[in-house]
Protein backbone atom coordinates (compact mmCIF):
# COMPACT_ATOMS: atom_id res chain seq x y z
CA UNK A 1 0.00 0.00 0.00
CA UNK A 2 2.67 2.48 1.37
CA UNK A 3 4.77 1.44 -1.90
CA UNK A 4 1.50 2.29 -3.97
CA UNK A 5 1.27 5.73 -2.62
CA UNK A 6 4.49 6.40 -3.15
CA UNK A 7 3.91 5.66 -6.76
CA UNK A 8 0.79 8.05 -7.12
CA UNK A 9 2.90 11.09 -5.87
CA UNK A 10 6.16 10.04 -7.41
CA UNK A 11 7.76 12.92 -9.89
CA UNK A 12 10.61 12.10 -12.40
CA UNK A 13 12.68 14.97 -13.93
CA UNK A 14 13.63 13.86 -17.36
CA UNK A 15 16.58 15.66 -19.17
CA UNK A 16 15.61 14.83 -22.53
CA UNK A 17 18.96 15.11 -25.23
CA UNK A 18 18.53 17.89 -27.23
CA UNK A 19 17.45 16.48 -30.57
CA UNK A 20 16.22 19.72 -32.16
CA UNK A 21 19.61 21.55 -31.53
CA UNK A 22 21.81 18.88 -32.56
CA UNK A 23 19.38 18.76 -36.13
CA UNK A 24 19.95 22.60 -36.62
CA UNK A 25 23.87 22.65 -36.12
CA UNK A 26 24.12 23.46 -32.11
CA UNK A 27 26.32 20.75 -30.50
CA UNK A 28 24.87 20.24 -26.74
CA UNK A 29 27.53 22.23 -24.71
CA UNK A 30 28.19 25.11 -27.24
CA UNK A 31 26.09 28.49 -26.42
CA UNK A 32 23.06 29.46 -27.95
CA UNK A 33 22.91 30.80 -31.27
CA UNK A 34 20.92 32.80 -33.52
CA UNK A 35 17.96 32.43 -36.54
CA UNK A 36 19.74 33.91 -39.59
CA UNK A 37 18.85 37.86 -39.28
CA UNK A 38 18.56 37.99 -43.03
CA UNK A 39 15.97 35.25 -42.76
CA UNK A 40 14.15 37.65 -40.17
CA UNK A 41 14.09 40.40 -42.08
CA UNK A 42 13.05 38.17 -45.59
CA UNK A 43 9.98 37.40 -43.25
CA UNK A 44 8.93 40.99 -42.22
CA UNK A 45 8.94 41.58 -45.87
CA UNK A 46 6.71 38.78 -46.29
CA UNK A 47 4.15 39.64 -43.76
CA UNK A 48 4.30 43.59 -45.42
CA UNK A 49 3.67 42.22 -48.83
CA UNK A 50 0.92 40.45 -48.18
CA UNK A 51 -1.38 43.20 -46.49
CA UNK A 52 -3.25 43.46 -49.64
CA UNK A 53 -4.38 39.76 -48.85
CA UNK A 54 -5.25 41.06 -45.31
CA UNK A 55 -7.68 43.35 -46.90
CA UNK A 56 -9.38 41.27 -49.67
CA UNK A 57 -9.58 38.50 -46.54
CA UNK A 58 -11.03 40.74 -44.38
CA UNK A 59 -13.16 41.94 -47.20
CA UNK A 60 -14.79 38.06 -47.43
CA UNK A 61 -15.03 37.75 -43.59
CA UNK A 62 -17.19 40.95 -43.61
CA UNK A 63 -20.36 39.68 -45.67
CA UNK A 64 -20.02 36.77 -43.82
CA UNK A 65 -20.31 38.21 -40.43
CA UNK A 66 -23.30 39.49 -41.76
CA UNK A 67 -24.95 36.16 -42.86
CA UNK A 68 -24.07 34.90 -39.44
CA UNK A 69 -26.07 37.88 -37.31
CA UNK A 70 -28.50 37.92 -39.78
CA UNK A 71 -29.42 33.97 -39.03
CA UNK A 72 -28.64 34.82 -35.69
CA UNK A 73 -31.33 37.04 -35.40
CA UNK A 74 -33.73 34.21 -37.00
CA UNK A 75 -32.59 31.44 -34.92
CA UNK A 76 -33.97 29.35 -32.69
CA UNK A 77 -33.00 29.96 -28.99
CA UNK A 78 -31.39 26.27 -29.03
CA UNK A 79 -28.86 27.57 -31.98
CA UNK A 80 -28.26 30.60 -30.48
CA UNK A 81 -24.92 29.24 -29.02
CA UNK A 82 -23.69 27.82 -32.21
CA UNK A 83 -24.41 30.89 -34.14
CA UNK A 84 -22.66 33.07 -31.68
CA UNK A 85 -19.65 30.76 -31.76
CA UNK A 86 -19.51 31.74 -35.62
CA UNK A 87 -19.38 35.39 -35.07
CA UNK A 88 -17.35 34.69 -31.95
CA UNK A 89 -14.70 32.81 -34.58
CA UNK A 90 -15.10 35.06 -37.43
CA UNK A 91 -14.24 38.21 -35.68
CA UNK A 92 -11.11 36.43 -33.73
CA UNK A 93 -10.17 35.98 -37.32
CA UNK A 94 -9.95 39.56 -38.38
CA UNK A 95 -8.40 40.63 -35.37
CA UNK A 96 -5.95 37.88 -35.25
CA UNK A 97 -5.24 39.25 -39.03
CA UNK A 98 -5.78 42.97 -38.49
CA UNK A 99 -3.37 43.26 -35.22
CA UNK A 100 -0.42 41.65 -37.97
CA UNK A 101 -0.71 44.10 -40.32
CA UNK A 102 -1.03 46.79 -37.90
CA UNK A 103 -4.73 47.60 -38.25
CA UNK A 104 -5.52 48.62 -34.78
CA UNK A 105 -8.73 49.74 -35.22
CA UNK A 106 -9.98 47.21 -36.63
CA UNK A 107 -8.27 44.76 -34.46
CA UNK A 108 -9.76 46.79 -31.46
CA UNK A 109 -13.59 46.32 -32.95
CA UNK A 110 -13.14 42.94 -33.71
CA UNK A 111 -11.73 42.29 -30.43
CA UNK A 112 -14.45 43.97 -29.12
CA UNK A 113 -17.32 42.21 -30.63
CA UNK A 114 -15.64 38.15 -30.16
CA UNK A 115 -15.53 39.18 -26.20
CA UNK A 116 -18.99 40.84 -26.51
CA UNK A 117 -20.23 37.24 -27.88
CA UNK A 118 -19.11 35.28 -25.10
CA UNK A 119 -21.78 37.20 -22.45
CA UNK A 120 -24.73 38.22 -25.57
CA UNK A 121 -28.02 36.80 -24.32
CA UNK A 122 -30.23 37.20 -27.43
CA UNK A 123 -33.60 37.37 -25.35
CA UNK A 124 -31.70 41.06 -24.55
CA UNK A 125 -32.86 42.86 -27.71
CA UNK A 126 -30.04 45.77 -26.31
CA UNK A 127 -27.36 43.56 -26.95
CA UNK A 128 -28.52 43.15 -30.65
CA UNK A 129 -27.85 47.06 -30.85
CA UNK A 130 -24.49 46.54 -29.24
CA UNK A 131 -23.89 43.97 -32.03
CA UNK A 132 -25.06 46.06 -34.93
CA UNK A 133 -23.36 48.67 -33.86
CA UNK A 134 -20.19 46.44 -33.99
CA UNK A 135 -20.59 45.01 -37.21
CA UNK A 136 -21.54 48.51 -38.41
CA UNK A 137 -18.19 50.31 -37.11
CA UNK A 138 -16.27 46.89 -38.74
CA UNK A 139 -17.65 47.34 -41.95
CA UNK A 140 -16.69 51.27 -41.84
CA UNK A 141 -13.34 50.94 -40.69
CA UNK A 142 -12.62 48.20 -43.40
CA UNK A 143 -13.61 50.47 -46.24
CA UNK A 144 -11.97 53.64 -45.44
CA UNK A 145 -8.92 51.05 -44.04
CA UNK A 146 -8.38 53.23 -40.88
CA UNK A 147 -5.43 51.71 -39.20
CA UNK A 148 -4.46 53.95 -36.06
CA UNK A 149 -6.80 53.94 -33.10
CA UNK A 150 -5.90 57.40 -32.48
CA UNK A 151 -7.28 60.62 -34.99
CA UNK A 152 -11.08 61.80 -34.87
CA UNK A 153 -12.94 58.94 -37.19
CA UNK A 154 -11.73 56.47 -34.88
CA UNK A 155 -12.16 58.37 -31.69
CA UNK A 156 -15.86 58.72 -33.11
CA UNK A 157 -16.56 55.37 -34.09
CA UNK A 158 -14.99 54.28 -30.47
CA UNK A 159 -17.52 56.30 -28.75
CA UNK A 160 -20.46 54.92 -31.28
CA UNK A 161 -19.44 51.41 -29.58
CA UNK A 162 -18.84 52.16 -26.33
CA UNK A 163 -22.24 54.92 -26.35
CA UNK A 164 -24.11 51.61 -27.69
CA UNK A 165 -22.85 49.44 -24.57
CA UNK A 166 -23.41 52.07 -22.10
CA UNK A 167 -26.85 52.70 -23.19
CA UNK A 168 -27.67 49.16 -23.60
CA UNK A 169 -26.15 46.53 -21.53
CA UNK B 1 41.11 43.74 -24.82
CA UNK B 2 37.00 42.91 -25.68
CA UNK B 3 37.01 40.19 -27.54
CA UNK B 4 33.28 39.61 -29.41
CA UNK B 5 31.80 35.96 -30.20
CA UNK B 6 30.24 35.83 -33.37
CA UNK B 7 27.17 33.71 -32.32
CA UNK B 8 26.25 31.04 -34.66
CA UNK B 9 23.46 31.02 -37.17
CA UNK B 10 21.11 27.94 -37.54
CA UNK B 11 20.88 25.78 -40.09
CA UNK B 12 16.88 25.22 -40.14
CA UNK B 13 17.25 23.21 -43.15
CA UNK B 14 16.75 20.04 -41.53
CA UNK B 15 13.70 21.10 -39.16
CA UNK B 16 9.97 19.63 -40.18
CA UNK B 17 7.40 21.87 -38.44
CA UNK B 18 3.64 20.84 -37.91
CA UNK B 19 1.20 24.35 -38.28
CA UNK B 20 -2.00 24.18 -36.55
CA UNK B 21 -3.92 27.66 -37.34
CA UNK B 22 -7.72 28.15 -37.09
CA UNK B 23 -7.96 29.37 -40.89
CA UNK B 24 -5.71 28.88 -44.14
CA UNK B 25 -4.55 32.73 -44.09
CA UNK B 26 -2.93 32.25 -41.11
CA UNK B 27 -1.47 29.03 -41.89
CA UNK B 28 -0.22 30.04 -44.88
CA UNK B 29 1.52 33.28 -43.26
CA UNK B 30 2.85 31.25 -40.92
CA UNK B 31 3.97 28.97 -43.23
CA UNK B 32 5.70 31.64 -45.01
CA UNK B 33 7.57 32.60 -42.41
CA UNK B 34 8.83 29.77 -41.31
CA UNK B 35 9.76 28.82 -44.67
CA UNK B 36 11.71 32.33 -44.88
CA UNK B 37 13.70 31.01 -41.95
CA UNK B 38 14.91 28.26 -44.16
CA UNK B 39 12.91 25.54 -41.95
CA UNK B 40 13.43 22.84 -44.38
CA UNK B 41 9.38 21.49 -44.25
CA UNK B 42 6.45 22.90 -42.80
CA UNK B 43 2.93 20.71 -42.35
CA UNK B 44 0.27 23.04 -42.49
CA UNK B 45 -3.52 22.42 -41.83
CA UNK B 46 -6.49 23.96 -39.72
CA UNK B 47 -8.03 20.82 -38.75
CA UNK B 48 -7.19 19.17 -35.55
CA UNK B 49 -7.96 15.35 -36.72
CA UNK B 50 -5.64 16.11 -39.53
CA UNK B 51 -2.46 17.58 -37.28
CA UNK B 52 -2.77 14.53 -35.65
CA UNK B 53 -2.92 11.86 -38.34
CA UNK B 54 0.26 13.82 -39.72
CA UNK B 55 1.76 13.92 -36.57
CA UNK B 56 1.72 10.30 -36.22
CA UNK B 57 2.42 9.56 -39.86
CA UNK B 58 5.57 11.07 -39.35
CA UNK B 59 6.75 10.47 -36.28
CA UNK B 60 5.94 6.83 -35.20
CA UNK B 61 7.42 5.80 -38.45
CA UNK B 62 11.64 4.48 -38.14
CA UNK B 63 12.81 7.33 -40.37
CA UNK B 64 14.09 9.87 -37.68
CA UNK B 65 14.94 12.61 -41.15
CA UNK B 66 10.84 12.50 -41.17
CA UNK B 67 9.83 13.36 -37.51
CA UNK B 68 7.93 16.64 -36.72
CA UNK B 69 10.71 18.11 -34.90
CA UNK B 70 8.39 21.45 -33.45
CA UNK B 71 4.56 22.12 -33.26
CA UNK B 72 3.07 25.56 -33.58
CA UNK B 73 -0.48 25.60 -33.10
CA UNK B 74 -3.24 28.48 -32.47
CA UNK B 75 -5.83 28.41 -29.24
CA UNK B 76 -8.38 27.75 -31.91
CA UNK B 77 -11.03 29.39 -30.24
CA UNK B 78 -13.77 29.45 -29.39
CA UNK B 79 -13.93 25.96 -28.42
CA UNK B 80 -9.68 26.50 -27.67
CA UNK B 81 -9.51 22.91 -29.50
CA UNK B 82 -5.66 24.22 -29.84
CA UNK B 83 -5.33 23.21 -26.14
CA UNK B 84 -7.39 20.08 -26.43
CA UNK B 85 -4.60 19.26 -28.93
CA UNK B 86 -1.88 20.23 -27.52
CA UNK B 87 -2.91 17.76 -24.25
CA UNK B 88 -3.46 15.09 -26.49
CA UNK B 89 0.35 15.40 -27.55
CA UNK B 90 1.62 15.63 -23.60
CA UNK B 91 -0.77 12.64 -22.93
CA UNK B 92 0.43 10.25 -26.45
CA UNK B 93 1.99 7.20 -25.26
CA UNK B 94 4.20 7.21 -27.51
CA UNK B 95 7.60 9.34 -26.62
CA UNK B 96 8.19 10.51 -29.96
CA UNK B 97 4.49 12.61 -29.87
CA UNK B 98 4.22 13.08 -26.50
CA UNK B 99 7.98 14.84 -26.02
CA UNK B 100 7.48 17.12 -29.42
CA UNK B 101 8.07 20.76 -28.25
CA UNK B 102 5.54 23.17 -28.44
CA UNK B 103 4.68 26.89 -29.59
CA UNK B 104 1.38 27.41 -28.23
CA UNK B 105 -0.14 31.13 -29.91
CA UNK B 106 -3.15 32.63 -28.96
CA UNK B 107 -4.64 36.17 -29.55
CA UNK B 108 -6.54 36.24 -26.33
CA UNK B 109 -4.27 38.17 -24.35
CA UNK B 110 -5.36 37.12 -20.73
CA UNK B 111 -3.23 35.42 -18.46
CA UNK B 112 -5.50 32.58 -17.68
CA UNK B 113 -4.89 31.73 -21.63
CA UNK B 114 -1.18 32.06 -20.89
CA UNK B 115 -1.48 30.13 -18.00
CA UNK B 116 -3.65 27.08 -19.27
CA UNK B 117 -1.07 26.89 -21.93
CA UNK B 118 1.43 26.78 -19.79
CA UNK B 119 -0.12 23.79 -17.54
CA UNK B 120 -1.28 21.98 -20.14
CA UNK B 121 2.15 21.36 -21.84
CA UNK B 122 3.37 24.07 -23.77
CA UNK B 123 7.14 24.62 -24.06
CA UNK B 124 6.65 28.57 -25.48
CA UNK B 125 3.82 30.73 -25.53
CA UNK B 126 3.51 33.49 -28.07
CA UNK B 127 0.59 36.01 -27.77
CA UNK B 128 -0.46 37.29 -30.93
CA UNK B 129 0.32 39.72 -32.67
CA UNK B 130 2.69 37.26 -34.50
CA UNK B 131 5.69 38.93 -36.07
CA UNK B 132 8.84 37.73 -37.81
CA UNK B 133 11.21 38.76 -34.98
CA UNK B 134 8.62 36.77 -32.08
CA UNK B 135 8.52 34.01 -34.03
CA UNK B 136 12.69 33.87 -34.05
CA UNK B 137 12.51 34.38 -30.56
CA UNK B 138 10.47 31.87 -29.44
CA UNK B 139 12.04 29.45 -32.06
CA UNK B 140 15.54 30.13 -30.33
CA UNK B 141 14.42 29.39 -27.17
CA UNK B 142 12.75 26.14 -27.63
CA UNK B 143 16.50 25.48 -29.46
CA UNK B 144 18.80 26.75 -26.68
CA UNK B 145 16.63 26.60 -23.49
CA UNK B 146 15.30 23.31 -23.46
CA UNK B 147 13.41 22.83 -20.38
CA UNK B 148 13.58 19.29 -18.49
CA UNK B 149 10.07 17.41 -18.54
CA UNK B 150 8.77 16.91 -15.52
CA UNK B 151 6.12 13.72 -14.80
CA UNK B 152 4.31 14.12 -11.87
CA UNK B 153 0.35 13.27 -10.79
CA UNK B 154 -1.41 15.73 -12.83
CA UNK B 155 0.99 16.89 -14.81
CA UNK B 156 3.32 15.91 -17.86
CA UNK B 157 5.45 18.53 -20.11
CA UNK B 158 7.87 21.15 -19.82
CA UNK B 159 8.87 22.10 -16.30
CA UNK B 160 6.77 25.27 -15.39
CA UNK B 161 9.21 26.66 -13.28
CA UNK B 162 11.21 28.81 -15.71
CA UNK B 163 12.66 31.60 -13.80
CA UNK B 164 15.94 30.42 -11.74
CA UNK B 165 15.12 32.89 -8.98
CA UNK B 166 14.45 32.79 -5.01
CA UNK B 167 11.94 30.12 -4.01
CA UNK B 168 9.52 31.73 -1.25
CA UNK B 169 6.58 28.91 -1.05
CA UNK B 170 6.95 25.29 -0.41
CA UNK B 171 9.35 23.34 -2.54
CA UNK B 172 7.49 20.09 -3.31
CA UNK B 173 10.01 18.40 -4.84
CA UNK B 174 12.36 19.46 -1.95
CA UNK B 175 10.04 18.13 0.52
CA UNK B 176 9.30 15.02 -0.60
CA UNK B 177 12.79 13.74 -1.56
CA UNK B 178 12.21 10.43 -1.54
CA UNK B 179 9.94 10.59 -4.25
CA UNK B 180 12.19 12.64 -6.95
CA UNK B 181 13.95 10.28 -9.35
CA UNK B 182 16.38 12.48 -11.81
CA UNK B 183 16.05 10.79 -15.35
CA UNK B 184 19.25 12.04 -17.89
CA UNK B 185 18.45 10.24 -21.29
CA UNK B 186 20.83 9.53 -23.85
CA UNK B 187 21.10 9.27 -27.74
CA UNK B 188 19.61 5.92 -29.00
Amino acid sequence: MKQMNKKSSEVEIIHRVNRIKKKVGGAQSISAGVIDPHSIQRAKKTIQNSETAYLKEVEDIIPELNRLWLCLKKADETEHRQFLQELSRYSNRIKDMASTYNYELMAYFSESLRDFTEKTNMRNSAHHTIIQAHIDVILIVHKEKLKEQIGKKAENLKLFVAQAIEKHS
Amino acid sequence: MITTTKKKTYDLRGLRVLVLEEFQFMANLMSSILRDFHVGSVVATCKVSEAMKKLEEHNLRADLDDRIDLIITDLLPPNNEGLSFLAWVRKHPEKDISYVPVLFCSTHTSMSVVIAGRDTGAEEIMVKPMTAEKIAQRLSYIIDLPRPYIKAPGFFGPDRRRQKKAFSGEDKRAKNNDNLRITYETDE
